[in-house]
């Protein structure tokens, strides 16, 4: 066997395991024998055909469920035409693409099907791959948006599978249609987001845009300081919780749910806060430290996290806020591509940082490193005084706000 | 905006007047406050108004730059009268007994080339107040309120959406798609007030004659009180400086 060398010459990690292996690895070879040999088996034994069609891999789909599916919960609708319903949004037509028996017809030699997988009905296979493992083949002219029918956002089973198949690719009522087994390869609920795009996540989790997630959030990891040119702790905002590491303790499905309905589930601590002030002007914001000598709020701002001082002798009261300052807007402003794109982006970040090991935690080596960390890991003294905010460099700091006997006013 | 103002000052001057013709004690005539609230120092000391970073939601950039007025507006000072503009002031304690102001007056804010208009709305307790969208995209508006109920609704694009509010309070109200958008109601069950115009001047007509109490607030300045103001028959005038030391931040 010839080694796979890179154009420089140098041999490729890829290439080094290979020869260590084999082409496919012992487990895969020992697989492909087994498949082997059941096949023999199956072959060799009379009635053993019929057995297969009616085995548990085979599944009888119904054509009404699977158009119920198509514009419910399998969301097909949204982005597919198919039947004069649906708007051909992220994806190609299925009318034209699909049903059409020549276009199909002309399309099925192009692929071949997965290694293992039977085909009861021409055409299935091309189907379920394009259900279950949407990246593996995308048709011209668009992206590997779709994400997989089996993962976290769709979660089909099998049998709505075959229901899909009944409708998609017709057969005689009652004809069993193989339907390999999913979600076999473990509960990683994160299956489902190989096809989002983590650059397009990061872009808009960063995007120079005051409705940007970065707006609030933060999420740091040694890259993107050097991509940003900043501290850590400018690399986001601070009045939500940080999510740098978020994608290794939730799962995309409560992540999804947070953005699109924030008030479900709340971080505690980052309950925004309505101080009012003697002369009844109202600020908003993340109380930071409160104290004897008076409070220090964080808000967010155009210009990255701004804090601002109010003595204690100007504060008349300070309540919690009932609701989540993210609201519902979200749902609004980033379409299901792009939140799926912002959870790949999330769970890369979160490999990322988990990588780097405890340096990298909040409140870390890499936090005390700076002298603004204290203001982000909850560490900021009580009995502090506005002064200290001067001696951080780049932060913004709002005017303090104290009564004219303290200092002069500067309105 | 100066319209809608004028509009609900002549309707409460109506109302006071009412209540005035409706007692049947020999009534003194009534008199007016007016006055204006300045900035204290040479034109050149006023402090200027920062651009609002519009440009920072790209696919709304053009039209929300569009805007007449693209500039912050938590202190307005006018350049020629050095008169400051957006003061809330009212006189407390006067008999407002037959004021009842629920469904008098339909207000109107609206939200224009992603900015609030207008900058603050008066509107009496229990008021219907109509909350507009006169842009092609979505907005919300978020209250941040302690005696009235907080808020937060999506208005879609040239939608709208009616409410009311039930007690004293300047409401701070925000957009959180466009976080320069920042704007404030204030809510009175007072019907002697005033909000000053942009050349700081405010006038509050149909006072019955006594000492009071006059406040002012500003979202910037604070408020501040001042005791013992006679008002007798005909004009009483009442002019207040933003560097006064009674002003609380």
């Amino acid at each position: 066997m010839s080694s796979t060398t890179t154009a420089t010459g140098r041999r490729s990690p890829q290439a080094a395991a290979e020869l260590r292996e084999g082409p496919h690895g012992p487990s895969r070879f020992a697989f492909g024998v087994l498949l082997l040999l059941s096949g023999v088996v199956a072959a060799s034994l009379p009635g053993a055909e019929l057995l297969d069609r009616s085995g548990p891999d085979s599944l009888v789909g119904d054509a009404a469920r699977g158009r119920a599916l198509f514009s419910g919960r399998g969301r097909c609708v949204e982005c597919h035409h198919f039947e004069g319903r649906g708007r051909q949004v992220a994806g190609p037509s299925l009318d034209a693409h699909w049903a059409a028996g020549p276009a199909l017809a002309a399309r099925l030699p192009l692929r071949p099907r997965p290694a293992g997988w039977r085909e009861e009905v021409p055409g299935d296979a091309y189907l379920l791959q394009s259900l279950i493992e949407p990246a593996a083949f995308v048709a011209d002219g668009w992206t590997d948006a779709m994400p997989a029918a089996d993962g976290a956002l769709l979660r089909l089973g099998r049998q709505d599978l075959a229901d899909l198949l009944a409708l998609l690719n017709p057969a005689p009522a009652g004809t069993p249609r193989w339907i390999p087994e999913i979600g076999a390869a473990g509960p990683d609920p994160w299956r489902a987001l190989p096809h989002a795009d983590v650059a397009r996540g990061e872009e808009l989790f960063f995007r120079s845009d005051d409705s940007a997630c970065s707006g609030c959030h933060l999420v740091r990891v040694p890259r993107l300081e050097e991509r940003f040119h900043a501290p850590f702790w400018k690399l986001g905002g601070l009045v939500g919780p940080e999510l740098t590491r978020l994608a290794l303790v939730a799962g995309p499905d409560a992540i999804l749910a947070s953005i699109v309905r924030p008030n479900a589930a709340r971080t505690s601590g980052f309950r925004d806060m309505l101080l009012e002030t003697e002369g009844e002007r109202l600020l908003t914001g993340l109380l930071v430290a409160q104290g004897a000598a008076g409070a220090l709020l964080l808000e967010a701002s155009p210009q990255g996290p701004l804090f601002q001082w109010i003595d204690a002798d100007s504060i008349a009261s300070i309540d919690p806020v009932t609701d989540s300052r993210m609201t519902h807007v979200f749902a609004e402003l980033l379409d299901p591509g792009q939140r799926l794109d912002v959870l790949a982006f999330l769970r890369a970040a979160a490999l990322e940082s988990a990588a780097l090991g405890e340096a990298a935690l909040p409140g870390g080596a890499l936090g005390a490193r700076d002298p603004a960390a204290a203001l982000y890991t909850g560490r900021w003294p009580a009995a502090a005084r506005p002064e200290l905010l001067q001696q951080i460099p780049g932060l913004f700091v709002a005017g303090t706000i104290s009564q004219p006997s303290d200092q002069p006013r500067n309105p | 905006m100066r319209i809608q103002t004028a509009i609900s000052s002549l309707a409460l001057a109506a109302l006071a007047a009412n209540a005035a013709a409706a007692s049947t004690d020999p009534v003194p005539a009534n008199g007016t406050l007016a006055g204006k609230v300045v900035f204290h120092g040479e034109a050149t000391a006023i402090p200027k108004l920062a651009k609002l970073d519009m440009a920072s939601k790209p696919e709304h950039a053009a039209h929300c730059l569009a805007a007449s007025d693209t500039s912050e507006r938590g202190m307005l000072v006018d350049k020629a009268s050095l008169g400051i503009a957006n003061v809330f002031v009212e006189i407390r304690k006067v008999n407002k007994d037959e004021w009842d102001p629920k469904g008098v007056v339909l207000q109107h804010a609206d939200q224009d080339h992603c900015r609030f208009e207008p900058h603050v709305l008066v509107v009496p307790v229990g008021a219907d107040v109509k909350f507009a969208n006169s842009d092609p995209f979505m907005h919300n508006v978020h209250f941040y309120a302690k005696k009235n109920p907080a808020a937060n609704f999506g208005i879609p694009e040239k939608g709208e959406k009616i409410v009311a509010f039930k007690a004293d309070e300047k409401v701070r109200v925000k957009c959180d798609v466009h976080p320069w958008m920042d704007s404030w109601v204030v809510v009175t069950s007072n019907p002697f007030h005033a909000l000053t115009g942009p050349d700081g001047s405010y006038s509050i007509p149909n006072v019955p004659p006594g000492t009071y109490e006059v406040r002012y607030w500003h979202e910037t300045l604070g408020s501040l009180k001042v005791k013992d103001v006679v008002i007798g028959e005909g004009p009483t005038n009442l002019d207040v400086q933003h560097d006064n030391g009674d002003w609380k931040a």
